[in-house]
């Protein structure tokens, strides 16, 4: 939502033409988070319909999540812009690729919550965590290869970005520290240790991030739009600039403080 | 909605306003008068402002998203059902709160819902102003 918003400040060119492209993965992205959000006020409210919000709630989010893949995907894959437009139609998101990307994005998010009830529960739960996160991590390794390797061949200007001296010597360091969480994220599994898959998984996305950041570096729409093209005029940005700086502290420390409130084991208790 | 707040003012200041039953009857039929009053604004303002998106400057043609008209039609489609799904299973479950009268001696808590500071956290079942006071001190 945030970086919907942010886009349409900031990129008013690129929202132009990312959201068309994107209409049909969005809106069952949008759906989806309908159901995920009002599950959670309804399953309370009854207890021979209670499963059924439950089913809402799992399959809310995996639809939300499976769309967001693909969303991410598409963009990915190129989209077409002619005269400052979006130029193609409203089925052009879908294909093999974006719809990889969509299972990947599902197994991430799978693993960094596996890993996150690793963190925070105990006992049979936790346990079963361990076995899924064993399964989901090994998965996520392999889906990170598949994307990277697949990516350049989308388009030329990725392999430019990637595989060209002396350019990969700033782009090496991403699939080295890839590895390196990998091991830390896999040994940790396996000798069970409780603090260390969680920002393992943390990491191997921040760092799947930073490779499409190379990839797509000045673009923003590729191959098109760079990001220069699609800011927003000076004074817009400079008028953000400072809601972003007063606005972002703010929101970092009011999450960090819900995360320390809660910190610890759930415990039987249960929060809402 | 104006009126009817006039109304229970008028009752509480005759002091009868526990006893109205009309105004309550009245209170009733007015539940989804709200809904109606935003759906109203808001058709005011998307319908009266045509042909333009912003007022004078653009029009609405000018500024459609290049989305096929199936594609919106798609999504209205599935709004929709989203919404009657959505908004029909939340009617019923507030009726069913509705049909069940309050009594004397309630827990706090209805159910096994969570508590939070803004949720159902019912009063003493109030007969007088003047009990209101005195429950004050208990009330959370």
């Amino acid at each position: 939502m945030l970086g919907g918003g942010g886009l349409f400040a900031v990129f008013p060119l690129a929202y132009a033409v990312i959201m068309p492209a994107l209409y049909a993965p969005i809106i069952v992205m949008l759906l989806a988070l309908v159901f995920r959000g009002v599950a959670f006020e309804f399953r309370w409210r009854t207890i021979r319909g209670k499963f059924l919000w439950d089913w809402a709630f799992a399959l809310g989010s995996l639809a939300a999540t499976f769309a967001q893949g693909i969303a991410l995907g598409t963009i990915v894959q190129g989209i077409p812009v002619a005269d400052r437009a979006y130029a193609g139609g409203w089925w052009n998101w879908l294909t093999l690729f974006s719809l990889f990307t969509g299972v990947a994005l599902v197994v991430g998010y799978a693993l960094l919550g596996t890993t996150w009830l690793i963190l925070k529960t105990e006992n049979e739960l936790q346990a079963r965590s361990y076995r899924l996160a064993l399964l989901l991590g090994p998965a996520m390794l392999v889906i990170i290869g598949l994307v990277s390797l697949w990516t350049p061949f989308l388009e030329p200007l990725y392999m430019e970005r990637w595989f060209t001296w002396p350019r990969m010597l700033y782009t090496v360091p991403v699939p080295l520290l890839v590895a390196g969480a990998a091991f830390v994220l896999i040994r940790g599994l396996l000798r069970r240790e409780e603090r260390t898959p969680f920002p393992a998984a943390l990491a191997l996305f921040v760092l799947s991030y930073i490779g499409i950041g190379i990839s797509f570096y000045p673009y923003i729409v590729p191959p098109t739009l760079t990001i220069s093209d699609a800011a927003a005029p000076d004074e817009s940005l400079a008028f953000l600039l400072i809601g972003a700086v007063v606005l972002v502290p703010i929101i970092i420390a009011y999450t960090g403080y819900a995360y320390w409130v809660f910190r610890g084991k759930v415990g039987t208790e249960g929060y809402h | 909605m104006l009126g009817l707040g006039l109304w229970s003012l008028w009752g509480r200041a005759r002091a009868t306003l526990y006893d109205m039953k009309a105004l309550y009857v009245a209170a009733l039929l007015m539940g989804p008068m709200g809904f109606v009053a935003v759906l109203a604004g808001w058709v005011t303002t998307e319908a009266g402002r045509q042909p333009y998106i912003v007022y004078g400057l653009l029009r609405t043609a000018q500024s459609a998203a290049p989305v096929d008209a199936e594609a919106v039609g798609a999504s209205l489609l599935a709004f929709i059902v989203v919404y009657f799904t959505v908004f029909g299973a939340g009617i019923f479950y507030l009726l069913r709160l509705m049909s069940k009268p309050p009594h004397e001696g309630e827990p706090d808590s209805p159910s096994d819902a969570h508590l939070r500071s803004a949720g159902i956290v019912p009063a003493p079942a109030l007969e007088s102003v003047g009990e209101l006071q005195s429950h004050q001190e208990t009330r959370r």
